[in-house]
């Protein structure tokens, strides 16, 4: 937790935290049952093309929907023994395939085949799920990409997960790198963004190393965009589209292990903040439910807790301890009861504190009041809203305790719904 | 996917909260504010503790009337209504009679807060236009020369902005800087113990409760122009140390000026609305019809606060 300054005229520094050169990661057994979230809506039976009781093999990649692309990589064989719906923030749905793990169940070796040399399309098939998880816009737009960002630190509060992968597997993803560069045709610059503090001693190989400072939010992409590579990229662009791809030390990392082994990688590095604040590094199985991770990590969770997949600044509470552990989980926050704030209907009392902390600039005071009244439209055209980075610095300093980083997401959401409704109109 | 019966908690990041709150920012306004008003409550005796009682209760009770005929939810814990009350009695005569105090508060908190939509949403400074609307209504029972004339303090009891107003520079020498500071002088309630507010306002400034831009903008705009009609004619205009110590200055440019809603938050909007605040108070005691300008200065800055408040920053990629 933090605490306003006393002398409040300073603004709050929050840090990244340093990873403690003690801590090794403790590998968590294989559970009994994974359960594979794919991003693709299950509407109807007729589409489904993964039933229960259907053998599923290690290393397999799960494409449920038919017609939509979207699959999951099964880190253990076993059998279907459930397939649902799940609805996600902003009603985003999801299938979700329960796998009960069979340790003899066969291995896919459709990747061992195809994957001797990195080529984009063997990536697109079989390596979007790869612990870390590769970013979509590698895929959909590849000949756009001139940059590459290997981020060796880690994007919010507390997590130190990618900072531990390029501790251990330096090697890795230096081969990682390297097949990146392949796919995308040898041409693109490649670029490793690392903590000052790793950055001594880090044999970076081919790769231009550049050095972030420690003060959240320097880790944004955004702003490390604007900071190591000199591009402000316009806040109506995507980074594919300005040229720029991040993509995790730790998905890096698993490229290079897989293909030298032939195999997906099927374990992930977590880290775990325990409600005491104690701070631990599991490896997981993914498709692990969360639960399992804390139970090997003693930790109870009890009504009315809070468990939290990724930062406490930008992670998404979850509704139940089944949720699996997926290839973009780094790290897994619980807090108790005691620990939740409650958030309040106040209206926007202009003190301006959201104004002095935000990055990026944002007028975020009479941002609010036109996201409280769905003026979406305004908020956009004349007070930034794009602009916003998703940092929650705002929130968290908000004497009147608005949720306003959840106004500023419900916005965006409303502002793309908008935005593609006028578009379909107008066809 | 199972799913225990366990409940957890759901809710949007951040999961963390620096821990400020309102009520938090309000009572150490408030707090820091009884300085200042217990020294002229020392000072006024009786009378005033009870414009000061009453102003502050009758100021919450008001906030409670609406809270339960607006059917929302009682807002009288945040302390905003309490510290509104506070500050009126602050700059109220400590003789003024029970009936306008509840007038005050009743033009303070219903008009002036709550019919804008309450907290955060009042566009001029409640404790200031319940101020201005009692003046214009009762002048006399806001003029201190009248409303103090039977006190025996020990010191000058003559109005210092009168006196300077209406007699020229040579008629308040005898008010040293030491004597104003330590609020013997006639004024306010809680206005005329200046070394109190300034440390109330310092208090504030470095806890980050109010914004230093703006009380320290207001009084260099005073400073700087009452230097200027002092260099001009020394012998009409007080000088500026006098300025910065009598009538309601320092209370505005800490508490008044200061006021959340009706106060720019970007620093060079900050900056001219302070320094115009100075500014417009000076003017109106040198050239204009009051003997104090800094109710109406006040006013006048909140009005262009939406204004000024548009100079700022282009915030990071935005497009054209």
């Amino acid at each position: 937790m933090i605490k306003r300054p006393f002398f409040g005229l300073a603004k709050p520094a929050l840090m990244y935290e340093p990873l403690d050169s003690t801590l090794a990661a403790q590998e968590i057994p294989a559970p009994a049952a994974i359960t594979l979230l794919v991003d693709a809506p299950f509407e109807n039976q007729m589409a489904l093309q993964v039933h229960t009781g259907d053998a599923i093999a290690q290393g397999q990649a799960v494409f449920p929907i038919a017609g939509s692309n979207a699959y999951a990589t099964a880190a253990m064989g076993g059998a279907v023994s459930s397939v649902d719906a799940y609805t996600g923030n902003f009603g985003r749905r999801y299938t979700a395939v329960t796998v009960k793990v069979d340790a003899s169940a066969a291995a896919d070796d459709a990747f061992a085949q195809v994957g001797k040399t990195p080529s984009l399309e063997a990536a697109d098939r079989f390596l979007r799920c790869v612990p870390g998880g590769l970013p979509a816009g590698l895929f959909d737009t590849p000949d756009k990409i001139r940059t590459i960002v290997v981020c060796g630190l880690d994007s919010d509060l507390l997590c130190v997960t990618r900072q531990y992968v390029l501790k251990t597997g330096m090697e890795a993803v230096l081969r990682g790198a390297e097949a990146l560069k392949k796919m995308l045709g040898g041409a693109p610059r490649m670029v490793l963004a690392v903590f000052d503090r790793m950055a001594h001693g880090l044999q970076a190989g081919g790769l231009e190393m550049k050095k972030v400072g420690a003060a959240y939010p320097a880790a944004n992409p955004r702003i490390m965009a604007k900071d190591l590579l000199g591009m402000t990229i316009p806040a109506d662009t995507t980074f594919e589209a300005a040229g720029i791809c991040f993509v995790s030390a730790e998905a890096v990392a698993a490229l290079g292990k897989a293909y030298e082994t032939g195999r997906v990688p099927d374990r992930k590095v977590v880290t775990v903040v325990l409600k005491n604040g104690a701070k631990k590094l599991v490896s997981v199985v993914l498709g692990t439910p969360v639960g399992q991770v804390l139970s090997a990590c003693s930790q109870a969770v009890s009504e009315n807790d809070r468990l939290v997949l990724g930062g406490p600044l930008t992670g998404t509470a979850v509704y139940t301890e089944s949720h699996p552990v997926g290839p973009d989980t780094d790290m897994i926050l619980v807090q108790g009861a005691d620990q939740v704030f409650e958030v309040s209907e106040n209206s926007c009392i202009n003190c301006g504190d959201c104004v002095r902390i935000c990055p990026v600039r944002v007028p975020v005071n009479v941002l609010i009041r036109y996201l409280q009244a769905g003026a979406y439209s305004e908020a956009v055209d004349s007070h930034d809203l794009l602009s916003c980075i998703d940092c929650g610095l705002c929130s968290c300093v908000c004497p009147a305790r608005i949720p306003i980083f959840q106004y500023i997401q419900l916005g965006k959401y409303e502002f793309a719904r908008l935005t593609t409704a006028e578009a379909d109109h107008a066809a | 996917m199972q799913h225990s019966s366990k409940k957890l908690v759901v809710s949007h990041a951040p999961f963390w909260h620096d821990g400020s709150s309102l009520a938090a920012r309000h009572y150490n306004i408030l707090l820091v504010a009884l300085i200042p008003a217990i020294a002229g409550i020392l000072t006024y005796g009786v009378p005033a503790l009870a414009v000061v009682c009453l102003s502050v209760s009758t100021a919450m009770l008001w906030e409670l009337l609406i809270n339960r005929v607006s059917k929302t939810p009682v807002s009288v814990g945040d302390g905003n209504a309490a510290l509104v009350g506070l500050l009126l009695a602050m700059l109220l005569p400590a003789t003024t009679p029970w009936w306008m105090v509840i007038t005050g508060t009743f033009v303070a908190i219903v008009i002036a807060k709550q019919i804008f939509g309450g907290l955060g949403a009042n566009p001029f400074n409640p404790a200031l236009i319940s101020l201005a609307i009692l003046g214009v209504s009762w002048p006399a029972f806001v003029d201190f020369n009248y409303m103090l004339a039977d006190y025996e303090t020990g010191f000058n009891m003559v109005y210092p902005m009168w006196s300077a107003k209406y007699f020229g520079s040579a008629s308040v020498a005898g008010f040293t800087p030491m004597d104003l500071l330590m609020g013997k002088q006639a004024g306010g309630i809680g206005a005329t113990f200046g070394l109190g507010i300034l440390i109330g306002g310092i208090y504030l400034m470095v806890r980050g409760y109010i914004r230093w831009e703006i009380a320290v903008s207001f009084l260099a705009g005073v400073f700087v122009t009452a230097l200027v009609f002092n260099l001009s004619k020394p012998a009409d205009y007080a000088g500026p140390v006098f300025h910065l110590l009598t009538g309601y200055t320092l209370i505005g440019a800490f508490f008044l000026a200061t006021e959340d809603s009706s106060s720019p938050v970007n620093f060079v909007p900050m900056l001219i609305y302070g320094a115009a605040g100075g500014l417009l108070t000076v003017l109106i005691r040198n050239i204009g019809v009051h003997v104090d300008g800094v109710v109406f200065a006040i006013l006048v800055i909140n009005l262009i606060n939406p204004l000024v408040d548009k100079i700022r920053p282009k915030a990071m990629g935005k497009v054209a």
